[in-house]
């Protein structure tokens, strides 16, 4: 195989004196679906952040498409949807269009105006993910399972060869679920793409996911789904997750 | 008169290019902030007995680059560092004005605009570094855009959100100290957000919202200018009731005639003071 997308070598971040991750190893390959869990506060959007660079690592090594993370610049190969992404002000006053076309910003570079090319992007993106209707719609006035694809749809118009999706499908009914992992499921094996999806609903994500990564501070474990049920670390992970509670009171 | 209505034009471009995104971003207190820093520099000018607007504009510059450090350095709530500028600005200028004396008619045309007093430097001044503004905030659209709808998203991005920031807020401190002329201290900051506001109720995209903001600046600096010519009063007040009243018309025409669509009442992004941190 070619090169890792992603590579974090012995990883820790400490919150002022609070540690929240905690020598994390991990390898992610092209075309890998990695699926992160582990209970509320176990780190896991502060390891998409220091992924994303939004974070320094305290300590350990953060490694991006073969690069060290210090000497990455291709942000743009990067699609990220961030926890409560819809949570922008709902009376913000932009279309669908607009917002998905915000998508290319980085792409464009400054000084840089959108063409036509590029709004060609934003109706294939939309079309992927099934709201091309609503293009001309006022962002705020869809309901969340549709927001929410717009801003899938924000993160895909830039043709991105890693896409990372935190807490995506809160939120979103059942079938728009199903819809929604099918949809993830065909960017992986017709554009190649990687995925990282975080979320803490363990029983959907193991059913489409092609591993798992359990979190809880430390990584528990990182593997196939169905190694993960079998070992029962799921119940570690949160098992500690309730320990740590006890300790509190 | 002339000179006024030139430079009057000119403001009206410049006040929503900046409102549009200091509203979506909730920081409309920078526009306070800014225009009581301009104050203090004003009562400079009047103090050392040089020219007004320009220690304004140098003053406003300090205070933007002052801003950013108290941001970055101690990684204050965007509010935080707005309050204390405002606080140093106000203050300053206190001090200043007394110890200039200065409660005198030069100031109050910087308190409440002038038609009459706006000179030919002046004029010269609001039209090069307006023209800069515009320019420089028209090739940033894009990016301030992203980063008004979602400013993590466009770090994560590779946006380069810190320069874009910087060159706003500069952007920002040269518009307000520039608009002060005509529409006074007192006032600038209502130039700023009123007419965004008044977009905002009858916009269905950013585009539109964009187009009626600047249509609905121009329209109440005009007939503000005219209106206080002819009555002989001080422009900043015409200019700023022209536009509430333009903002009432949108208002009652979207409940009315369905104009700009539903939006639920507890949405609307106007008036909500929390800050979002710049
Ligand atoms: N800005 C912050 N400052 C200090 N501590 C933080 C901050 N953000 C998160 N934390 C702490 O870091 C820990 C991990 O948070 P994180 O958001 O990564 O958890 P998570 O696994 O994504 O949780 P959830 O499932 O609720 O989204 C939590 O204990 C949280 O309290
Ligand atoms: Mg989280």
């Amino acid at each position: 195989m070619s090169e890792p997308v992603l590579v974090l070598d012995q990883v820790s971040f400490h919150y002022g004196h609070r540690q929240v991750l905690e020598n994390i190893n991990l390898t992610v390959w092209p075309g890998d679906f990695l699926g992160i869990v582990g209970p509320n506060g176990s780190g896991k959007s502060t390891l998409l952040k220091i992924i994303l660079r939004l974070l320094r690592p305290s300590e350990g090594q953060v490694s991006l498409f073969g690069l060290r993370q210090e000497k990455f610049h291709q942000w743009t190969k990067i699609g990220y949807v961030p926890q409560n992404a819809n949570s922008f002000h709902h009376g913000f006053p932009a279309t669908v269009q607009e917002v998905v076309l915000s998508g290319l910003t980085a792409s464009l570079g400054l000084f840089k105006r959108p063409g036509a090319e590029e709004h060609q992007y934003v109706v294939e993106a939309l079309e992927q993910v099934g709201v091309a209707g609503l293009r001309k719609r006022v962002i705020g006035e869809l309901s969340g399972g549709q927001q929410q694809r717009v801003l899938i749809a924000k993160a895909l118009v830039s043709r991105p060869a890693l896409l990372i999706l935190d807490e995506p499908t809160v939120g979103v009914d059942l079938a728009a679920q199903e819809q929604f992992y099918n949809l993830l499921s065909e960017l992986r094996k017709e554009a190649g793409m990687t995925l990282i999806l975080v979320s803490h609903d363990i029983g959907v994500v193991t059913e489409h996911v092609g591993s798992v990564a359990c979190l809880n501070r430390k990584l528990y474990f990182h593997g196939a789904p169905a190694d993960c049920w079998a070992k029962d670390f799921f119940s570690q992970t949160y098992g500690s997750a309730a320990r740590v509670l006890r300790h509190a009171h | 008169m002339q000179r006024a209505f030139a430079a009057g034009l000119m403001v009206a471009l410049l006040c929503p290019t900046i409102g549009i995104f200091l509203v979506l971003r909730r920081l409309s207190m920078i526009g306070e902030m800014f225009s009581h820093v301009s104050l203090a520099g004003v009562a400079l000018g009047v103090f050392a007995g040089v020219y007004p607007l320009a220690t304004a504009v140098g003053l406003s510059l300090f205070a933007a680059a002052g801003l950013e450090a108290l941001r970055r350095t101690y990684r204050m709530f965007g509010d935080l560092a707005i309050a204390l500028m405002i606080s140093f600005g106000i203050s300053l200028a206190v001090i200043l004005i007394s110890l200039a004396q200065a409660f005198n008619a030069t100031l109050f045309s910087y308190l409440f605009g002038s038609v009459i007093a706006i000179t030919g430097q002046d004029l010269q001044l609001i039209l090069i570094l307006g023209i800069l503004v515009l320019a420089l905030v028209y090739a940033l659209q894009k990016e301030l855009f992203i980063i008004a709808f979602d400013e993590e998203g466009a770090r994560a991005a590779g946006v380069r959100v810190d320069l874009v920031n910087a060159l706003f807020v500069v952007a920002t401190a040269l518009t307000i100290t520039l608009s002060m002329r005509v529409v006074g201290i007192l006032l600038v900051s209502s130039l700023i957000t009123v007419p965004v506001a008044a977009a905002l109720q009858l916009s269905r995209s950013y585009r539109s919202t964009v187009l009626y903001a600047y249509l609905f600046a121009i329209i109440a600096v005009l007939l503000g200018l005219f209106i206080a010519f002819h009555a002989d009063l001080a422009p900043g007040g015409s200019i700023v009731l022209t536009s509430l009243g333009i903002f009432t018309l949108a208002a009652l025409s979207r409940k009315f005639f369905g104009l700009g669509g539903e939006r639920d009442e507890n949405t609307s992004l106007v008036g909500t003071a929390e800050g979002k941190g710049l």
